[in-house]
């Protein structure tokens, strides 16, 4: 019989239905509070868990509590990113940048539409999940793919594997969506004593 | 509030007989583990990430992680010699140092790192100033450039870890936490 010709591995193909819908299902989500558990498995299988909660409000707010192995805090606001940790008693100020990209906590509290255009989306559905799979069209250094997952209509999980063979996994549990949440949520309080590094001035304190 | 005096400082000699005992378990401490953040502020460049130190008599790998959990740069030094990998890519040969300087632009004296981490200064370096504390701990350290104050110790059986480090020179600043010991 004829050899059967070596067929490359599906190339994702757009599922401009699903992008719709991923769009719709994401931009509803004006706020959403939630507890995380993100597991971090390296190239070379190391593995990290990382837990704490979180709080998104649209537009561009957000704040990422770890809570263990370390204490620290990832908060948003006006374009400015501040990184605050507890063991070192420091606090970054940047200007929020892809280097520091929190893809969930963008994808949620960014613009979705702009966010989704560069990706290839798919969508997988069976009784239990919706996992929307974006792959970059561009090469990315983002990601290479990224799973966005609804259980029972609400946002569940999203998993990443980056350009390094890594792969993130970020698990929601006590999901509040649209809940009020207000900005004063997300000023931060610096403690005294902490050593401040403001680089969005470039001015060096 | 009253600040607590100041402990009186105990004769040098008795202070060092207690560093002498203790530089000795020190060095037989051949297999340990580091969790911990370490703090970095340079000019243009600072930032803040989770240390992971394994050390296995002179061999040692160090990972490094953002704020984010993502993978910032992983260091491996063996009798094969030395690799870091960071941003995917995987480089050999030459020291931690440069190596790691050349792949992210931070300096970290990481061959020195491994001695001031355990609380002992780095061997066979020429100008040494050392201060003692009344438990015959270093205090304070000054070698190749580098000034290194101890500001926290760990009591971490059989022998008492820092717990806070910063370590300067000129411009660089770093602090290290430890968060977790396990000395085996």
């Amino acid at each position: 019989a004829p050899v059967k010709p070596v067929v490359a591995p599906p190339v994702q193909k757009h599922d401009a239905k699903a992008a719709e819908k991923l769009i719709r299902k994401l931009t509803k989500i004006r706020t959403i509070s939630a507890k995380f558990k993100q597991e971090s498995i390296g190239s070379d299988g190391r593995i990290r868990t990382e837990s704490g909660s979180m709080q998104i409000k649209r537009p561009g707010k957000f704040r990422w509590n770890t809570a263990s192995p370390f204490e620290q805090e990832i908060v948003s606001l006006d374009k400015k990113v501040w990184l605050v940790d507890r063991d070192l008693q420091q606090v970054i100020i940047q200007i929020q940048d892809e280097r520091m990209s929190n893809t969930p906590a963008q994808l949620l509290s960014g613009n979705v539409k702009e966010f989704l255009k560069d990706y290839q989306i798919g969508l997988y559905r069976d009784d239990k999940q919706e996992r929307y799979t974006l792959t970059p069209t561009g090469d990315s250094d983002l990601f290479e793919k990224l799973d966005i997952v609804f259980r029972d209509g609400v946002l569940s999980s999203i998993e990443l594997r980056d350009s390094l063979g890594g792969r993130r996994r970020v698990e929601l549990s006590d999901v509040n969506v649209n809940g009020m949440i207000s900005d004063s949520d997300f000023r931060v309080k610096i403690p005294k004593g902490y050593d401040v590094i403001d680089q969005t001035s470039n001015t060096e304190q | 509030c009253a600040t607590t005096p100041k402990e009186p400082e105990l004769p040098l000699e008795l202070r060092q007989t207690l560093w002498e005992t203790r530089h000795k378990a020190l060095q037989q401490m051949n297999h340990w583990q580091l969790m911990g953040k370490l703090g970095l502020r340079v000019p243009d460049q600072s930032g803040s990430m989770s240390v992971e130190w394994l050390q296995n008599r002179q061999d040692f790998t160090v990972y490094l992680d953002g704020p984010l959990g993502q993978s910032l740069a992983k260091i491996e030094s063996n009798d094969h010699g030395i690799v870091v990998e960071a941003d995917g890519k995987r480089y050999q040969g030459r020291t931690p140092e440069a190596l790691l300087y050349d792949l992210t632009g931070w300096q970290l004296p990481v061959s020195y790192l491994r001695f001031w981490i355990q609380g002992v200064p780095v061997p066979d370096i020429q100008e040494t100033s050392m201060q003692l504390d009344n438990e015959g701990q270093l205090s304070h350290l000054k070698q190749a450039g580098w000034t290194i104050d101890y500001l926290e110790y760990q009591n971490q059986p059989p022998v008492s870890l820092p717990g806070r480090i910063r370590v300067e020179k000129g411009d660089i600043r770093m602090t290290l936490v430890a968060r977790r010991w396990q000395v085996k």
